[in-house]
């Protein structure tokens, strides 16, 4: 006889959770791949679909919420018999040890979860697969996987030791609920707390404490609070091993209760009346401590008053629907004193542990080494749902040594903690640097330090000098590196001749790109034999952005592409931009000239630059057609005009957003004129739109020499709709023409 | 053989078994009665391992049952409350117990089955009260286990039914040495099918006695004289209860008939009549000898 699994019970509960186990199983698919059907119907309906990369979270979002769900269900009908003493009673006199029940059970749950999660992963991953459109790595099928068993495992380990404390399903629930969150709760609130009263600190940076060590959590709460941390959950290896160690640990708690639980609980809510009064405690906990960290913060006590108020009614409305009887209730608010004792308890804790905070300035001797950390994701001062770049996610696996920077963490960390006595501090004006403290004694301490302006070095002039820091922050992502591109499938072209150039540029030209991309928002900075005003100014540059895994954790990381530094790399991009948009709008023109479009619109205009039109700057050329039934039904024409152009380019300053009757005058005085709403008919209008296009040269040219103008527009037939944008040079003999003749037929 | 040794059983500041003490025999049907909270089917449930004795032991043929998967193989429980699997019939219950029981007799549950006259397609929760616990019986009695434990089981079924079930547990014990053990409130029920009665109060045992030997140690007498007469008339004889009308006395009488008969015949009565008890009467004059008054025990 098997003390642990029994097959003929084994089958008995799969047989029990058929109905339940494929309805999670149905709803779990089509949570999974509504996204891959969605982008396959997408994908087929507009062949002009731009390449869609699908994140690690993205991937089977939907499935999250089942994933709660799944275990709650299945468990609370396996462990079911428990809650009433006909069954308690027939399940615990069979000839089975109350191990084997345990594992059993568990195992037909684990073969649902199995089932659930495993099917609508492959897939979901399958249907991306094949999808030419879509690019999504297998390796997000790999992640998924392992973290949504592990997540399954952890709250299974939950409500098991909520099921073998007590006798009723609700209460079983609740217990399950207050093992799985309740610690991390706390934590997450008095680390929240704790930040805001002392910024120092980060929550985002506070190890273990963090909501990123345990799914459940980061699940839920985490991807509410702080959406970019979710997302690298499901690359983040050691909140995946913490909560498979946290379930493991449920389990085994689970079981060791399982076996000692006396029968009898069943149909009580609790074994005993103590045991009651506690879990009401815990559960209406959160609602006090939560009252408790916005008073510390807001330093208002009525939070705390009101939230007690809220507290003890559901403390009492829970309380009831447990026993059932409002004498026994009543005895229960004994809870309540032991609640508000708690919270003060919890103030307590979070004030001296944000004192600690404060007092906590380092002894320059004590500091070993520093390390940046990427303040984009910093809790207070970054950005939600900001993902690291790939030389932030470099830096913080490096660390620093230098005597200036131990100074300079020194003085900024005592600045800072006086402006918070002082309760001066700015935390969204201020520019801070959050940063790892490493101490000799091999502690260290993440802290969110602000700057002194009165303090000329700042922490870059120091870390410049360091070579390392030089060769992090010059590196880019190898090929390895790169899962995917913004949009287009032409970026990867453009990125190989990235790389060949970056390589050969200059230290100094890699530094300038670093702080001037867009995941840096760092101070200008001078640097080797660039002037500041040429530092400013570096021409005209486009952008591409990468995005892979580096070190275990995504990361998207822009690069501008100089045209001075890197020509070669800004003429392909520039040449398969305009390609590509050209291909677009030649479908547009094919399908309206071509008569195609059944139902929808067409907007086209063209914006020249430095185009004179009788001493007026002509601003945009803007046709707008409805279709309706394959005829036109409606037609905008529309161009602007300004008179009085300052300085040759310039248009005067307010210009080019206003309606205006051609009587209005800019803000410095200029008058804008407007020929608009001319009446066409459908053949004018179809004669228009080609004189229109014919004023322009379609061609790609490297360099253009004369005047140039940025077409862009839209086409949109029922189906599914087609943008464009791109720069062609202007035929000016033609656009004059053009100008002159929709100038006379409006006079009419 | 079942042996319980002191023990007791609690919920909350409730004493449900108090350094309760038995030993059932192998082969004996053993009755168990006592009203509602007595302990009954606290009893039952610690022997089952259902309950865990709270100090003492409870031992199934030496073993302790708690948690002991080899002790439960030989048992089975037909509880009050009755539970059967969701959405089962007849035959995927017996199919479960199959599955638990080695001897299950397939034939057996058929035979019984059409006895009975119920549908083992049907769903068991579309069955009356009384036709579910007479599928728990037939269960219970096609699993053939060495110990058999039925918690007021007989209290639902109908007179037909009872004497069916009756016969074959008496069946059962006779051929294959089975040991039941029934709880019931109610002595008629039990009369005839058990061979040792205990009656439990208030959690602990306060009579105990084989059924033959209690059938026989007591007897009524009536008699009546010519002459005036009381009790102290029958000096020497041991009676637990006289009551006397006009000439005609009768008396309950704790002996052995043998010796008591010829002893008042030799007074000269006018009549003397030998009246059998009912276990119920024996049980109220036992109980009132030891100084309860039976409808505060059994009521």
């Amino acid at each position: 006889m098997s003390y642990i699994f029994d097959r003929h019970l084994y089958k008995e509960g799969m047989r029990q959770t058929k109905s339940i186990g494929f309805t999670m199983f149905a709803l779990s698919l089509v949570s999974a791949i509504v996204m891959p059907v969605y982008y396959l119907y997408a994908a087929k309906k507009n062949h002009d679909m731009s390449v869609v990369y699908i994140s690690g979270t993205g991937f089977a979002g939907g499935l999250r919420l089942f994933a709660f769900l799944i275990p709650l269900f299945l468990l609370a009908k396996l462990f079911g018999f428990l809650y009433k003493r006909g069954s308690s009673d027939f399940y615990h006199a069979l000839p089975y040890k109350r191990q084997c029940i345990y594992f059993t059970n568990l195992l037909v749950a684990c073969t649902w979860y199995v089932i659930c999660i495993i099917v609508p992963l492959f897939s979901a991953t399958l249907l991306f697969k094949i999808n030419t459109k879509v690019r999504c790595p297998w390796s997000y099928l790999g992640s998924n996987l392992l973290v949504y068993m592990v997540l399954e495992l952890f709250l299974s380990g939950a409500y098991l030791i909520g099921a073998s404390i007590v006798g009723r399903s609700k209460v079983a629930f609740e217990v399950g609920i207050i093992v799985a969150f309740l610690p991390r709760v706390l934590m997450f609130l008095a680390v929240i707390c704790v930040n805001g009263v002392v910024p120092l600190i980060d929550s985002n940076y506070v190890s273990y404490l963090s909501t990123k060590y345990n799914l459940a959590m980061e699940l839920s709460v985490g991807a509410m609070v702080d959406y970019a941390g979710y997302r690298s959950s499901f690359t983040f290896a050691p909140g995946i091993i913490i909560t498979l160690i946290e379930a493991v640990i449920y389990i085994v708690l689970g079981l060791i209760l399982f076996t000692k639980r006396k029968s009898e609980v069943a149909e009580n809510a609790a074994p005993n009346f103590k045991a009651l009064i506690i879990i009401q405690v815990l559960l209406v906990l959160v609602i006090f401590i939560f009252g408790m960290a916005n008073t510390i913060v807001e330093e208002d006590s009525t939070i705390f008053i009101s939230a007690a108020c809220f507290g003890t009614i559901v403390y009492f409305i829970s309380s009831y629907i447990s026993l059932r009887k409002l004498k026994e209730t009543v005895k229960t608010l004994i809870g309540i004193p032991l609640l508000i004792a708690l919270s003060f308890v919890f103030y307590f804790v979070v004030t001296m542990a944000g004192e600690h905070v404060l007092n906590d300035v380092p002894d320059a001797d004590s500091i070993e080494s520093i390390t940046i950390l990427d303040n984009n994701t910093s809790f207070l001062t970054g950005f939600m749902g900001s993902t690291k770049s790939y030389s932030a996610i470099a830096l913080e696996n490096e660390s620093f040594s230098d005597p200036k920077l131990s100074s300079l963490v020194v003085k900024n960390y005592d600045y800072t903690a006086t402006l918070i006595r002082e309760k001066r501090l700015e935390t969204y004006s201020s520019e801070n640097e959050l940063i790892r403290i490493n101490y000799k004694n091999g502690k260290s301490a993440v802290r969110c330090i602000y700057i002194d302006p009165d303090i000329k070095e700042t922490f870059s002039d120091v870390l410049e000098t360091k070579e390392k820091y030089r060769e992090i922050v010059c590196s880019i992502p190898t090929d390895g590196e790169v899962e995917s591109f913004q949009n287009k499938e032409y970026n990867k072209e453009i990125w190989d001749c990235f790389c060949k150039e970056y390589e050969k540029l200059s230290e100094e030209k890699k530094l300038i790109m670093y702080y001037k991309s867009a995941d840096n928002y760092g101070p200008e900075y001078m640097w080797g034999d660039y002037s500041e005003e040429e530092q400013d100014d570096l021409g005209e540059y486009d952008t591409i952005s990468v995005r892979g895994l580096y070190m275990g954790q995504e990361y998207r990381s822009s690069y501008n592409i100089y045209k001075s530094f890197m020509p070669e790399t800004y003429r392909l991009s520039q040449k398969l931009s305009f390609l590509d948009n050209k291909e677009r709008f030649n479908r547009i023109n094919s399908k309206f000239t071509g008569r195609n479009i059944e139902n929808g619109d067409l907007y086209l205009e063209a914006m020249p630059q430095d185009f004179i039109y009788k001493g007026m700057i002509v601003e945009s050329i803007i046709f707008n057609v409805n279709i309706y039934d394959e005829e036109i039904s409606y037609v905008s024409f529309m161009i602007r005009l300004y008179e009085n152009p300052e300085e040759g380019n310039n248009k005067p300053d307010g210009a080019g957003s206003n309606e205006g009757t051609g009587d209005e005058e800019g803000d410095n005085g200029s008058k804008i004129v407007r020929t608009s709403d001319i009446q066409l008919d459908s053949e004018e209008a179809y004669e228009w739109y080609n004189q229109m296009i014919d004023c322009f040269n379609m061609e790609y040219q490297e360099n253009y020499t004369g005047t140039k103008s940025r077409i862009f527009g839209s086409c949109y037939d029922g189906d599914y709709s087609i943008n464009f944008s791109f720069d062609v040079a202007i035929k000016n003999d033609k656009l004059t023409s053009f100008i002159k003749m929709a100038e006379e037929r409006n006079k009419k | 053989m079942i042996k319980v040794t002191n023990a007791s059983k609690h919920f909350g500041k409730f004493e449900a078994l108090k350094n309760m003490n038995a030993e059932i025999a192998e082969g004996s049907i053993y009755g168990l009665i006592g009203s509602n909270g007595a302990g009954k089917s606290t009893f039952l449930r610690m022997i089952t391992g259902i309950y865990q004795a709270e100090g003492g032991s409870v031992e199934i043929d030496g073993e302790n049952v708690w948690n002991n998967p080899k002790a439960k193989e030989k048992f089975l429980y037909v509880p009050d409350e009755l539970f059967f699997l969701p959405g089962a019939n007849m035959d995927r219950m017996a199919k479960l117990y199959k599955d638990y029981y080695k001897n299950f007799d397939e034939e057996r549950y058929h035979v019984l089955t059409e006895r009975f006259g119920l549908n083992p397609k049907a769903n068991i929760s579309t069955f009356s009260k009384g036709m579910k616990r007479q599928a728990a019986t037939i269960l219970a009695l096609s699993s053939k286990p060495q110990y058999l434990f039925f918690d007021e089981t007989f209290d639902g079924l109908d007179p037909v039914m009872r004497r069916l079930v009756k016969d074959e547990i008496i069946e059962d014990v006779k051929k294959r040495n089975i040991t039941v053990v029934i709880t019931s409130h109610s002595l008629r029920e039990l009369e005839d099918v058990c061979n040792q009665l205990t009656l439990l109060h208030k959690g602990g045992v306060i009579f105990e006695s084989d059924v033959a030997d209690l059938k026989t140690s007591l007897f009524k007498i009536q008699v009546a004289f010519n002459e005036e007469y009381d009790e102290t008339k029958f000096e020497g004889i041991d009676i637990l209860n006289f009551v006397k009308k006009g000439r005609v006395a009768n008396f309950i009488v704790r002996g052995s008939k043998e010796d008591v008969v010829p002893k008042i015949e030799a007074m000269n009565p006018i009549l003397v009549d030998v009246l059998h008890l009912s276990l119920e009467e024996v049980f109220v004059y036992e109980m009132e000898a030891l100084g309860y008054a039976f409808k505060d025990v059994l009521m």
